[in-house]
């Protein structure tokens, strides 16, 4: 894999209030951890969105330049996560791992698949990507760009598992190795409308579990009670 | 109609929507989602009605997730009737949805159909939404 550059800044203030002033400016608090203490940094939200961009999974490896040059010759990291604003979806935080060139690390590789499955093509089904990116352990040098696994021979309820998949050399997979990684599943059931009667035999009230169910004595007692005040009512009417 | 199958309590109080979803706030399962953008009540019929919609505009070419569930009861006072006299009958469930939330995902259809499919379904929903996809950035 190859490594990107991006220009990191030193933060001086943590906290809220300078994490807000900062995306106001257009940059983005980020934190490096991984060696010897964790630092905390700024760097500039177009410059991050560069690197990530058309780029799925936390596999990217970078080389940190200090804008002070205060923070040594040179540091490679990854992006460890990222956080996005659940509405606006603006970046808001960064998470950096420093990495050892010669230590094997794990890391999250995006899966994608290759060809048209049969069970698309002929049969009318949906391929369903189950798990979408695999765990991986490798030297940082190694980590791929993405594994790529062939569907073209899935039929509908075919499933390829993580067994299946080839990882390149010094790659070693991580993941349970009967979990499922891609099926064909069948087309959406056609909606059969249903008859009205069935619709207003579908219970309106669900079962309620605090509810107080009255005993048998309560039951008749009241309506005995009240059963006897309507008589004298109509007597003494007529 | 969604709604669930047993409660502990027949009514609720109201509650408040405050601040935004964290949960529920990534697409978890297809390549595309319906988001909320502000918060509000979703009920059972919409949620029923956004989910015909959008089966409908697929054909069969693709596969819904509904993110959200109706667990809300909501009570309503019969018509022309004095206040006091205790709570009303529950009426009709809904969902409480904050800004942020994923209400529904889809997946096996391309970016224009599932773009439409989903405005679509956003029309049937009482709050403003917007299409998410995987390709973020």
């Amino acid at each position: 894999m190859e490594l990107r550059e991006l220009t990191v800044t030193r933060r001086e203030g943590t906290g809220k209030e300078v994490a807000k002033r900062l995306r106001r400016q257009g940059l983005v608090p980020a934190v490096l951890y991984g060696g010897s203490a964790p630092e905390v940094l700024t760097l500039n939200t177009i410059d991050v969105i560069k690197v990530i961009h058309g780029r799925e999974g936390s596999a990217t490896l970078l080389n940190l330049k200090f804008k002070d040059g205060s923070g040594g010759s040179t540091r490679t990291a990854l992006i460890r996560d990222m956080q996005f604003d659940p509405v606006t979806d603006k970046l808001i935080h960064v998470d950096l791992q420093e990495v050892s060139m010669d230590r094997a690390i794990t890391v999250g590789v995006p899966v994608q698949a290759q060809g048209e499955a049969t069970g698309v093509k002929d049969q009318g089904g949906i391929l369903e990507m189950i798990l979408r990116e695999v765990q991986v352990s490798c030297l940082p040098r190694l980590i791929p760009e993405k594994i790529t696994v062939d569907v073209s021979a899935l039929k509908i309820g075919d499933v390829l598992t993580i067994a299946m998949l080839t990882s390149p050399e010094g790659v070693r997979i991580l993941n349970d190795p009967g979990q499922a990684v891609v099926t064909v599943s069948p087309p959406m059931a056609e909606e059969v409308a249903a008859p009205a009667a069935v619709v207003e035999a579908a219970p309106a009230e669900p079962e309620v579990l605090t509810e107080r169910k009255p005993k048998p004595e309560e039951v008749e007692a009241p309506e005995a009670a009240r059963k006897e005040p309507k008589k004298e009512a109509k007597e003494a009417k007529k | 109609m969604l709604m669930p199958k047993r409660v502990k309590y027949r009514k609720a109080q109201r509650g408040r929507m405050k601040g935004v979803a964290v949960r529920g706030s990534t697409l978890a399962f297809g390549d595309y989602g319906l988001k909320a953008l502000e918060p509000g009540w979703v009920t059972n019929r919409q949620i029923e009605a956004a989910r015909v919609s959008l089966a409908r505009s697929l054909k069969r070419g693709g596969k819904i997730w509904i993110r959200v569930f109706p667990d809300k009861p909501v009570t309503k006072k019969p018509a022309e009737t004095r206040m006091g006299k205790g709570k009303g009958n529950p009426e009709f469930w809904v969902a409480v949805v904050k800004p942020g939330r994923i209400l529904y995902e889809m997946e096996g259809a391309t970016e224009a159909d599932a773009r439409e499919a989903l405005r679509l379904a956003g029309q049937k929903l009482g709050i403003a939404t917007k299409l998410v996809s995987r390709a973020r950035v």
